[in-house]
């Protein structure tokens, strides 16, 4: 329990410097709300806007302030649309989650059994196409891919949507028409880096001593897979895929500018194009929070898969 | 080694997080208005209203919308002649414009709009904070309803610009009652006048919906529902109107889009030209600029080959203008600088004898920007000048161009909304003591603004020509702020859906004029 307790503390602290750490950069950042939304105001009339949207004051008195409303559960309302900030992301979270889910679902699926098949029969042609694939995979970025396939297929579309979304409301077929393309797209660089990983550490583990031991005491291929390989191949996997479920928070803004969706990522972008700073600092907060808990999370499965790391902990 | 860790079975725990996901993902059913078949038209565009008060937009992606929601006095014409709409006729008598305000006018809500919501309305947006309409109407004394559904404009002198200035959605009619009530708030969304349509529902950067009023003193308009969603990439504007998630779309500037749209059936292509114009700006202001130096501002203006810059930047799209000619009231042949002298400029700038040839542009984001500053590098390197691009988002922009003074720059490159009569623009946001926001990077000029001031507030008739001429050649020769090339959009829309006549000139943004009168085939 000090484990996980340890790990929930350092959880908080890393959001609150993120949170603190975005809301002093986004003042840092040239031109304010009023400079960039009433350019042709005169300096006294866009004093009178900054003071009327709360960006008067020093920094620092801002920081208090909105510390003190976020503690009380007051996120704030956007500055440009004049909603609640909670409700401008909650509207949109669905879609970035689905898409970061499917997106994981691809690499899980995919990109670890082959991972696995590649490492397991290092000798023979798979191997090598698992191993040019995953170099292949990981040096595409996400948003070239993006914009090749929202070009190839808003010629010939295929059956799939490149733009656009339809909620799971309206059924999943219809759902998955216009998803699957971003989510392919938003999973290639985890797709390769999951594959290489799996394949790396089942042939890290396959020539260990302990496995040439195992097959000498004439143990099944089934059993030597699954009690020695396949559980000591996790742990790295485990890591990459915690690492690569951060990385799908980034590239969903990527994914969701190119394939025009109104996620979660495209908000925050535009929030810091257009100064909306209250959106701003509730999106990256709430983006850091689902990373450190992804971490965290991987982190006590570690404890699962391997209980030496937790009893290590424990003391 | 056992399963079991921390109280929790490692199958169960998966079995969880799998369904933790999947009730994330059923959670993800959003309120999306889809369009439905019928009545609903559903167009596409690449930017999104930002702005939400009629009053203090400035920026031209708010009028979209705003311009299908509120009437303002007059309107304007594909020729940009000013045409009735709350204001049915008018006449100056002297230095007063008399208006006859109809009186079928109903907002969304189904109240009669009045004489006072007139008043009101244009006596808050002239106060409004930041906006310029001000400026515009400088030497206005009163507004007054008169007996008789009659409303007088009072002016101290002439107002050339007045009448086509009120042609602007930041001088429309806003419901003031609801507003005083509480029922209408203008900082939200929720647009409510006397035009064809009213604000439903809107998702910023996705949508928005709007609905007929059925009220609208032009007749019931023949679609119920009008969808607008932003789709800011060009390949997916045409997806989704080859599959048909969109009727019509608007692409901007993007000078690909004919292109793209290539060989796609059932397509028709109309190309919108607008006043909107491309320009540079040097800082002749700044200490340490190397466009103190008059001689080196003429020599760049002096290197730019229009043409080249359009068949490079826009693929052949775009107007040619060498001044601020596009209204095709003044003659831009008698403007001093026009097409490219390349010796001529690069002995200016030998002459000038500058520190370095280096030149640092300041670019405002987007992809026709940054082209069109590509090709003026190239020019610039012919006459021996290296201009070294910085790209930067709208924010940081303005805050170095116009909020800093002396700006924080020394060359800009950016886009102007041109607006109904060249008066509007020149005559203010040319002269840094009216605009105030150049003042950091242009210097005053008497002789420009006491020419200005001849055209716009002391001509009458045929002597506005004349002065606006000599300003122009005035601004022309200065070389502070240089016209590229007017912009244009395509419109495109799907001829086996809807029935429309897209505009096929702007000047305020306007991209859909008429909206009330296209109607679905299906």
């Amino acid at each position: 329990m000090l484990f996980i307790a340890a790990r929930l503390g350092l959880a908080a602290l890393t959001i609150a410097g993120v949170a603190t750490l975005v809301f002093f950069g986004m003042r840092l950042i040239p031109g304010s709300y009023a400079d960039l939304f009433f350019p042709l105001a005169s300096e006294a009339d866009r004093e009178a806007i900054s003071i009327e949207y709360g960006l008067d004051g020093s920094a620092l008195e801002q920081y208090i302030l909105w510390l003190g409303k976020l503690l009380q559960g007051d996120f704030g309302t956007s500055l440009v649309t004049n909603k609640p900030v909670i409700d401008e992301i909650v509207q949109r979270l669905p879609l970035t989650l689905e898409l970061g889910f499917l997106a994981l679902m691809i690499i899980a699926f995919i990109g670890f059994p082959m991972g696995i098949i590649s490492g397991m029969f290092h000798k023979k042609w798979t191997s090598q196409v698992g191993r040019h694939s995953s170099t292949f995979l990981m040096s595409i970025p996400n948003f070239v891919l993006g914009s090749l396939l929202v070009y190839a297929f808003s010629v010939n579309s295929l059956g799939l949507k490149a733009g656009g979304w339809a909620p799971l409301s309206e059924g999943l077929m219809e759902n998955l028409k216009y998803a699957i393309l971003p989510a392919f797209t938003l999973s290639i660089t985890g797709l390769g880096l999951v594959l290489a990983t799996a394949r790396s550490s089942v042939l890290g583990v396959i020539g260990q001593d302990h496995i040439l031991a195992a097959v000498s005491r004439g143990l099944s291929p089934k059993d030597i897979f699954s009690k020695h390989i396949f559980r000591n191949a996790l742990i790295p996997v485990i890591t990459i895929f915690a690492i690569v479920a951060g990385y799908l928070l980034g590239g969903t803004v990527l994914v969701e500018t190119v394939f025009s969706l109104d996620g979660v990522g495209r908000l925050l972008v535009n929030s810091i194009t257009r100064r909306d700073y209250p959106v701003v600092q509730i999106g990256v907060i709430l983006t850091a929070t689902a990373f450190v808990l992804t971490n965290t999370i991987a982190d006590i499965l570690y404890g699962i898969i391997d209980p030496r790391v937790t009893e290590k902990n424990d003391g | 080694m056992s399963d079991k860790h921390l109280g929790i079975n490692r199958r169960d725990f998966v079995k969880g997080v799998a369904a933790l996901g999947l009730t994330t993902g059923m959670l993800g059913i959003r309120n999306m208005a889809m369009a439905a078949e019928g009545s609903t038209f559903t167009f596409g565009r690449i930017r999104e209203t930002k702005h939400l008060d009629p009053h203090s937009s400035q920026l031209s992606s708010s009028w979209h919308i705003q311009h299908m929601v509120y009437d303002s006095l007059v309107t304007l014409d594909d020729n940009f002649e000013v045409q009735p709409s709350i204001a049915t006729a008018w006449e100056w008598q002297g230095n007063t414009l008399v208006f006859t305000i109809r009186d079928n006018a109903v907002f969304a809500n189904g109240r009669a709009m009045t004489m006072e919501d007139v008043t009101v309305s244009l006596n808050r947006a002239l106060k409004s904070k930041g906006n310029p309409w001000g400026l515009l109407l400088r030497n206005k004394t009163a507004i007054t309803a008169m007996d008789g559904n009659k409303l007088s404009i009072e002016f101290n002198g002439p107002n050339n610009v007045a009448l086509s200035s009120l042609a602007a959605t930041l001088v429309c009619i806003v419901p003031t009652v609801e507003e005083a009530s509480g029922e209408w708030d203008p900082k939200t969304d929720m647009f409510m006048g006397t035009g064809p349509y009213s604000v439903e529902s809107h998702t910023a950067n996705d949508r928005w919906v709007l609905k007929a009023n059925p009220h609208y003193w032009g007749g019931a308009p023949k679609t119920d529902t009008v969808v607008v969603r932003t789709i800011p990439q060009a390949q997916s504007l045409v997806a989704a109107l080859r599959d048909g998630s969109i009727d019509a779309a608007s692409f901007d500037g993007n000078p690909d889009a004919p292109a793209l749209l290539e060989g796609a059936p059932d397509i028709e292509i109309s190309r919108l030209d607008t006043t909107d114009f491309y320009y540079i700006g040097m800082n002749a202001v700044a200490e340490g600029s190397p466009f103190l130096d008059k001689s080196v501002r003429q020599a760049v203006a002096m290197c730019i080959d229009r043409k080249q810059l359009i068949e490079f930047a826009f693929a052949g799209r775009a107007g040619l203008t060498y001044g601020w000619t596009q209204w095709g009231l003044t003659d831009d042949s008698k403007l001093p600088i026009r097409e490219p002298d390349i010796e001529k400029a690069k002995a200016m700038i030998e002459a000038a004898n500058l520190p370095t040839n280096k030149i640092k542009v300041l670019v405002r984001e987007g992809d026709t920007l940054s082209a069109v500053a590509q090709v003026l590098k190239q020019s610039a390197a012919k006459i021996g000048l290296d201009l070294e691009l910085e790209v930067v988002d709208g924010g940081v922009w303005a805050k170095r161009t116009w909020g800093t003074n002396p700006s924080d720059m020394q060359m800009v490159v950016s886009r102007y909304t041109g607006f109904a009569h060249p008066l509007i623009i020149t005559a203010h946001w040319w002269a840094p003591e009216m605009s105030r926001f150049t003042k950091g990077y242009v210097p005053e000029n008497p002789e420009y603004s006491a020419a200005l001031n001849k055209a716009v507030l002391e001509s009458t008739g045929d002597e506005i020509t004349p002065s606006l001429q000599k300003a122009y050649e005035i601004l022309n020769e200065e070389a502070v702020k240089v016209p590229l090339c007017t912009d244009i959009d395509t419109i495109a829309w799907r001829s086996d859906r809807v029935t429309m006549s897209p505009s096929r000139e702007q000047a305020q943004n306007d991209i859909l004029s008429g909206v009330e009168t296209f109607e679905m085939k299906i």
